[in-house]
């Protein structure tokens, strides 16, 4: 079976608030991730788990690109 | 011919009940839909933030709540006679913030769309924007110590007041809004850096009410910063039994010191604050 895939939403002390691709959220410890996770991080719940470096650059790329395409432009 | 007559006198009692009937339907809505004076309601949206302003003719939405309790919002909504939103603020992008807030533009009339100027990775965020786009909408990043208006009540920004933060809560868009004699702090999630920020800008910060920062956090709501709001009400918008300990005691204890009601979600489901003939009059369902 195909480990899951989550994005790091939000840390809320020791645990971590990741968000499934169908967007709903599963609330992890902290401490079952690489201990150098970040908010946005695209993770890959294998054994052990892992960051998907490239798939988090690049959806950093597309949410700058997002927001810039959103905002007023004065 | 008598069959003629009673056709006619059935078709005009017919005409008069309809007639009556819109009357009533016509005075229904407009009695639903008269505008509070002020009023202010945290809407109880489990572990996360939602909460309407509203005055006169002017409704404005801070954050949404979560992805699973946006169609459970959009109702509520719906049920405090909310068609049109002037104004929707995302304080930032955090999942239990703007979760909601993709539905909420995608089934109501909006106005204005305010978020701080940073990103997020999810899909929610991603959801959001596109649904701003979709509308036609742009958003506004507004600036540090500039106001607005809402109806007759005066609003000031008071944060973010830096360009980059570690920690995405202190981001949050911070927001004071004054209706007469009573003024109302939203903090999203801000924490101790912003909070100091806004101390050291000068911003006059006292306000009767505060939502406090985070969900009641350790994180958010420092003793120094509560002296100069002084609230006389704390409201933590928070889920019942959630995964974070929130909120902290540490926090609790700082706002009992500062001599302020708490008053939260979880225990009393939604709080109301409503501004009548220059009283303020607190309300709770849960």
């Amino acid at each position: 079976m195909k480990d899951l895939t989550v994005i790091i939403d939000r840390f809320e002390g020791e645990m971590a608030v990741c968000e499934k691709p169908d967007r709903t959220m599963l609330s992890l410890p902290r401490a079952g991730l690489p201990p150098d996770a970040r908010e946005g991080d695209v993770v890959i719940l294998g054994r052990p788990a892992r960051i998907d470096r490239a798939a988090t650059a690049a959806r950093q790329r597309a949410a700058e690109d997002n927001l810039r395409r959103t905002l007023k432009r004065d | 011919m008598k069959r003629t007559w009673l056709g006619i006198i059935l078709i005009l009692i017919g005409l008069a009940a309809g007639l009556v009937c819109g009357c009533q339907g016509a005075a229904q809505p407009s009695a639903v839909s008269t505008p509070p004076e002020f009023q202010v309601t945290f809407l109880d949206v489990g572990q996360a933030d939602a909460i309407l302003i509203q005055c006169q003719d002017q409704d404005w939405l801070i954050d949404a709540g979560t992805n699973d309790t946006s169609q459970a919002l959009v109702k509520s909504l719906a049920s405090l006679g909310v068609v049109r939103l002037e104004a929707v603020v995302g304080t930032h992008p955090h999942e239990d913030h703007i979760g909601g807030l993709d539905t909420v533009i995608d089934k109501m009339q909006i106005g204005q769309v305010y978020m701080p100027q940073v990103t997020s990775n999810t899909h929610t965020y991603e959801d959001v924007l596109k649904a701003i786009r979709s509308k036609g909408l742009t958003a506004s990043v507004p600036a540090a110590g500039s106001t607005f208006k809402l109806g007759n009540a005066d609003g000031t920004w008071l944060g973010p007041n830096s360009l980059h933060y570690d920690e995405l809560n202190d981001y949050s868009l911070v927001m004071r809004v004054v209706y007469g004699n009573f003024s109302f702090l939203f903090m999203g999630d801000a924490g101790y850096i912003p909070e100091k920020e806004m101390l050291a800008a000068g911003y006059t910060l006292q306000s009767t009410v505060i939502k406090s920062g985070h969900h009641g956090s350790s994180s958010a709501t420092s003793a120094e910063f509560l002296k100069a709001v002084c609230p006389k009400y704390a409201v933590i918008s928070v889920g019942q039994d959630n995964d974070y300990g929130h909120p902290h005691a540490e926090t609790l204890a700082r706002l009992q010191a500062a001599g302020a009601e708490i008053l939260r979600t979880d225990l009393k489901g939604t709080i109301t604050f409503k501004v009548e003939g220059g009283e303020l009059k607190l309300g709770t369902q849960k």
